[in-house]
């Protein structure tokens, strides 16, 4: 029997819902921010908010299931994603799960979030040769982990302070760029080089998996308040090829250090900092050079989805990992 | 009124571990300096002081983290990409000001309708380089030098 799981994810700022067919055939993806919601339910939005969550969750789950081209009944589990994230947001995905779970009698499967974003990558790629390292970075996360099997995930190394795209975004902020800043940041680093100017990242130590990226903010913001007060104008574009390649630089170092010193050959990527060009392809060259091979979603998968928490609970429910309608949501907590 | 003048991480995390040690009751500590002044390094040495045993990061993705501490829960909230107050309602802010614990709020000047316990005021200037000063109203350590 073909396994259809419904996925759902909260824990942030989108909405979305996804049919994933066998853990790897995506029959729908809805994502809240990429549908038309002013027209779909009218009045004002808000961008953070549980309120909106449940204002959209059961017509994006209503359109996953239509979009799929299935009814309800076709489901054979639910997978929703329990932590880490804002709580009252997270409920309102867990409570729309119990209610279908117990509705429908199917198993209700809790999902990592950044079990998720690493199972993103199953959709695409043929990944069974165990261990593979694991690379998250996003605005609320930075994290490595090996991945071990389906039932283990060991963080390594995490960010000490702020997620590198929470970094971008805050430089963006001060350079006066709009949010996010991200990808704004990519877009003048392009037209930007190497210049004497270099912004240093937190060591911390030769062995330390960890990230730190508070220091480099108050660097560039440092020397953007010098900058001001000697009235000189900045060249923003060499500005934000020095903030990329710093951020950049110590994440691909990390991954490299994992690589030799664990012997594992193939990493995976998942947050929406991996659509940064400049990091993938510092990470496939620099890669290359050791051996290790670079497997990434496609962009759409890269940020918040339905499909990864649906892929991700397809094993989960292989090893009979369930949850029950005790499940409750948490801020924090360790990969499951 | 204490002020203290900082010149370096370590002892802005040394000034939070002090007041997280001699905090007994629920408080809410409003902190307010501009990006990069070290809101979250005091942090980390409040949480310290507290005892709890998590790595603090930055909430200004996550909005609220909550961590337990050896005797009292501390609610970590950067408020700055909440637009008003309904959406701090929604994202379930106010219940953390009824609650029990330690409240470290960034960004959060709309939140003040909530507060119920004491606060402690914090303002921190930038005096350039890594240099801050750090204005406390509401507590102070006379056994804090540098």
């Amino acid at each position: 029997m073909d396994s259809i799981i419904l996925g759902i994810e909260t824990s942030c700022d989108e909405t979305s819902a996804a049919i994933v067919k066998n853990g790897k055939d995506v029959l729908s993806n809805v994502i809240s921010s990429q549908i038309d919601i002013h027209k779909k339910y009218g009045g004002v939005v808000p961008e953070v908010a549980s309120r909106k969550h449940l204002e959209m969750i059961i017509g994006v789950i209503d359109l996953a299931i239509k979009e799929a081209g299935i009814t309800k009944e076709d489901l054979t589990a639910i997978g929703v994603t329990n932590q880490p994230g804002l709580i009252g947001a997270l409920l309102v995905g867990i409570t729309a799960a119990k209610g279908l779970s117990i509705s429908l009698n199917i198993p209700l499967i809790p999902v990592h979030h950044l079990r998720g974003h690493i199972y993103a990558n199953l959709v695409e790629h043929e990944l069974n040769e165990f261990p593979i390292l694991a690379l998250i970075v996003s605005g609320g996360h930075t994290s490595l982990a090996i991945w071990h099997n389906h039932l283990s995930i060991e963080v390594i190394g995490q960010t000490l302070d702020d997620a590198a795209g929470e970094a971008f975004d805050k430089i963006a902020r001060k350079l006066g760029l709009d949010y996010p800043g991200g990808p704004l940041i990519e877009k003048y680093a392009t037209h930007g080089s190497k210049t004497e100017l270099v912004f240093p990242v937190a060591k911390l130590g030769k062995d330390s998996y960890n990230f730190s990226f508070s220091g480099l903010k108050s660097n560039v913001i440092n020397y953007i308040n010098k900058m001001d007060q000697q009235s000189k104008n900045i060249i923003i574009e060499d500005v934000a090829f020095a903030v990329q390649d710093a951020i950049v630089s110590a994440v691909v170092e990390k991954v490299l250090l994992a690589s030799e010193n664990y012997g594992i050959k193939n990493v995976v990527l998942g947050g929406g900092v991996t659509s940064n060009k400049y990091l993938l392809k510092r990470l496939e060259e620099e890669g290359l050079k050791i051996g290790l091979k670079v497997y990434a979603p496609k962009g759409i998968y890269c940020t918040d989805n339905g499909v990864m928490i649906g892929s991700a609970a397809y094993y989960l429910n292989q090893f009979g990992i369930k949850g029950d309608l005790f499940l409750n949501a948490y801020s924090s907590g360790d990969i499951k | 009124m204490a002020k203290y003048i900082l010149n370096s991480v370590d002892e802005t995390i040394k000034l939070g571990e002090l007041l997280g040690k001699s905090l007994t009751e629920s408080v809410i500590i409003r902190m307010d300096g501009e990006m990069g002044t070290g809101k979250t390094h005091f942090t980390k040495g409040l949480a310290l002081g507290l005892g709890v045993r998590e790595e603090i990061t930055s909430p200004t993705f996550s909005i609220l983290n909550i961590y337990e501490g050896r005797n009292m829960k501390l609610f970590h909230i950067d408020a700055y990409r909440l637009k008003n107050i309904e959406e701090a309602i929604d994202a379930g802010l106010a219940e953390v000001f009824n609650d029990d614990g330690v409240v470290v709020l960034e960004w959060g000047d709309l939140l003040s309708p909530f507060f119920e316990n004491k606060v402690i005021d914090i303002k921190i200037n930038d005096l350039g380089d890594n240099s801050r000063e750090m204005i406390i109203e509401g507590w102070n350590d006379d056994s804090f030098r540098n």
